[in-house]
């Protein structure tokens, strides 16, 4: 099954390897890793998304929280009241004939044409996953000759903050032996 | 005052309490040692492989509870350490690992003796440092060691470039440490422990199961005052063992793979297990699927990713040993659970702990000659393989902290490096090394720093010619094809000799007592080689994948009944 996990980890160096090696300990195969800095300073926001069974996830999201770094770290697989957002690049072939076909396809999916050649268009689309993937499926047939997707990052909806779930760290921020 | 980097190191040495370190120098680490004759007061032990320094700090901090501290130079010093911090890992010893880079600017260009230690460590440290400013120095020894010693202890690398240990370096050692995110629960909340003392007084066949956790935490005290007040007997893991005095009433001694029957059979029918700092490992739990089928599991651990990690917890406690304990004990009144231990009596009675075996000298009379010769007391280092799994079962230990060993990890060469650092860290007494020949073969270079040092560590060997553990599943799950498993080795009585180190030899049972008083006589280091048979199996024994109830015994002691 498909989980997400969301964290806030400190930008220091080795921090990705740090967190990528542990999903690769369990065997789990990661779908998408994507980071990029939060709203707090020094610190920056990973959005993971595996595929893998669940009782081995709880095993890996501790051993996440327990990395020196991780500021926080949730398994946000079950909210429901969340977006899921993603950005992909692809490059589709077209000729004089289908040109329009696959314009016509970028506009029903939001996309933007941002380049076009003689016998190619690359389209930009933002989206759900689930919508990328779709959008993907009907180009398939026009030959898609690249492609790149950024990999979901994830935000619940409404006032809910990731840092300020329970059990948050921020008010305890040095500590004493 | 200017500082250079390497002095810095040194000043932060000192300010953390450090008084003995453990190395080897080298190029890229040479401005860290240049500075070293500035710091009298740190004793530098030089060993004779990076991997004994590791082992070394490692058996310092096991017996001191101090940081223990090793250090190395870039490249093969470093990745020598390697085994030593994994060992460190997986038994949660306290130990800071310093190691010198080539310098920034070349880094990552494949310089001479270059190599990425920081990456190579990541899986096996609790965290670990490349250093690339001066001014983070002083910080970053800081942080290590505050890592390495709170919450659950382990190994912190600190990598050095050569041109920070060279240059000048700003020196403010901070008293506070900024690490959100890191904040180990040390109290369990009150309401947890009202459904704890509810879970124990409910129980009628409760056992404690001790693990190195309680070692860690300094919790011996606290763990006889919480087994007394509720009378269950406490079962220890092969790190647990010298959490409760041998002699105490209640102490059953180990479980698992090569655990005494009756400690088996506790853990087996059990309603209730209090597990204190264990991890559940393989070796102790046997088969998952018919682990303590009846128990309820209350799980304490200041490590979360510990509890419900092999066996799901009734409940968690996350928490420090002794601080639980001591609010355990306080919560509760005191039980009786007679006839629970009367039944393990019954237990011990049907399943004792004897020696079938025949020959002029079998391997379990040393260990008990060692027993006898120390009266239980003794400080006893033991390696990895047959040899140990006979000191866990008939040395009785009766003081508190005194058997070192790799648990977790299981490294064979441990023992004669991991006495330096115990003896060390008790000076005033002797250390036993208990190690096989397979096991004394790969770190045998140490001899050289025991002699140089002359501290007076006295060696087992227990020297039957092959790789016993393995030749022991060999036999059982692989027809007896011995491939690979018999071992030649040296005179060893002649070598330690030609270290200056006094040794005598042993070849049957009723020379033991004399040899180990002379072992003991002697002001310092001693070797004696003990050759037992060679043909030997530890027994009890749970064959892998069944129940630990499922044990066998030797079978030369059931042909006699």
């Amino acid at each position: 099954m498909r989980h997400v996990l969301v964290a806030l980890v400190q930008d220091e160096p080795g921090m990705l390897a740090r967190m990528g090696n542990l999903f690769a300990r369990r065997g789990y195969n990661v779908q998408s890793f994507t980071a990029g800095a939060s709203e707090l300073p020094g610190l920056t926001r990973i959005t993971i998304v595996v595929d893998g069974p669940s009782t081995a996830l709880d095993q890996v999201a501790k051993q996440f929280r327990k990395q020196i770094g991780a500021v926080k770290v949730a398994d946000v697989t079950a909210d429901k009241d969340q977006l899921a957002y993603e950005m992909l690049l692809v490059k589709v072939g077209v000729s004089a004939k289908t040109r329009q076909e696959v314009v016509s396809l970028a506009d029903l999916f939001k996309a933007r044409i941002v380049d076009v050649s003689s016998t190619t268009l690359m389209l930009e689309a933002t989206g759900e996953p689930d919508k990328l993937d779709k959008f993907l499926e009907v180009l398939r047939p026009f030959g898609i000759k690249e492609q790149a997707r950024t990999g979901a990052i994830f935000m619940s909806r409404g006032a809910k903050i990731l840092n300020q779930r329970p059990a948050s760290t921020s008010d305890r921020k040095y500590l004493t032996e | 005052m200017r500082y250079t980097g390497g002095e810095v190191v040194w000043e932060c040495l000192v300010r953390e309490g450090v008084d003995v370190v453990w190395g080897y120098p080298g190029g890229a680490a040479l401005p860290l040692f240049d500075a070293l004759s500035k710091y009298p007061q740190i004793h530098y032990v030089l060993v004779r492989h990076e991997q004994a320094a590791a082992h070394a700090a490692d058996g310092y901090a096991r017996a001191t509870g101090k940081v223990g501290v090793c250090a190395a130079t870039s490249g093969p010093g470093a990745t020598n350490l390697v085994t030593g911090i994994a060992t460190a890992m997986l038994d949660s010893v306290p130990m800071v690992a310093i190691t010198a880079q080539v310098a920034d600017s070349v880094i990552g260009t494949d310089a001479f003796q270059e190599i990425n230690i920081t990456g190579i460590t990541l899986p096996i440290t609790k965290h670990n440092y490349l250093v690339r400013q001066s001014r983070d120095l002083a910080r970053t020894m800081r942080e290590a060691f505050f890592l390495a010693r709170t919450g659950r202890p382990g190994p912190v690398l600190v990598d050095i470039p050569k041109d920070i240990l060279t240059g000048p370096c700003e020196f403010h050692y901070p008293e506070r440490i900024s690490r959100p995110g890191y904040r180990p629960v040390v109290r369990s909340a009150p309401y947890q422990i009202q459904r704890a003392a509810q879970l124990i007084t409910d129980a009628k066949h409760p056992v404690v199961l001790a693990g190195h956790g309680v070692h860690v935490a300094k919790a011996w005290e606290e763990l006889r005052r919480f087994a007394e007040r509720i009378s269950a007997p406490v079962v220890s893991t092969l790190l647990g063992l010298s959490t409760l005095s041998a002699d105490h009433p209640l102490c059953l001694g180990m479980a698992g793979m090569h655990g005494v029957a009756w400690a088996n059979l506790a853990v087996q029918n059990a309603d209730l297990l209090i597990a204190l700092g264990m991890r559940m490992d393989d070796r102790f739990t046997g088969s998952l699927k018919h682990f303590a089928p009846q128990a309820k599991l209350l799980h304490v651990d200041i490590d979360p990713a510990e509890i419900g990690k092999r066996v799901p917890a009734c409940l968690p406690m996350v928490g420090d040993v002794r601080c639980v304990l001591e609010a355990l004990t306080e919560a509760l009144p005191d039980l009786d659970h007679r006839d629970w231990l009367a039944q393990i009596e019954a237990w011990r009675t049907q399943h004792p702990l004897e020696v079938h075996a025949q020959g002029l000298l079998p391997p379990q009379e040393v260990v008990r000659a060692l027993h006898r010769a120390t009266e239980g007391e003794g400080l006893v280092v033991s390696d990895v393989g047959q040899h140990q799994m006979w000191v866990a079962q008939h040395y009785r230990f009766r003081r508190l902290n005194s058997f070192f060993t790799s648990g977790g990890l299981g490294t064979m060469g441990y023992s004669l490096p991991a006495a330096l650092g115990v003896q060390v860290g008790h000076p005033t007494e002797p250390v036993w090394v208990v190690v096989g020949d397979g096991s004394f073969q790969m770190n045998l270079q140490e001899l050289a720093t025991v002699a140089q040092e002359w501290l007076p560590i006295k060696i087992v060997i227990m020297d039957n010619g092959y790789l016993g553990m393995v030749r022991q599943w060999q036999e059982l799950f692989h027809g007896a094809r011995y491939i690979g498993t018999p071992i030649s080795g040296p005179d060893y009585v002649q070598l330690a000799g030609s270290y200056g180190i006094p040794a005598r030899r042993v070849s049957a049972t009723d020379e033991l007592d004399a040899a180990f008083a002379a072992a003991k006589q002697a002001k310092g280091p001693f070797l004696l080689d003990c050759k037992v048979e060679r043909d030997e199996n530890v027994y009890p024994m749970v064959q892998p994948g069944t129940s630990n109830t499922d044990f066998v015994e030797d079978p030369r002691g059931r042909t006699q009944e």
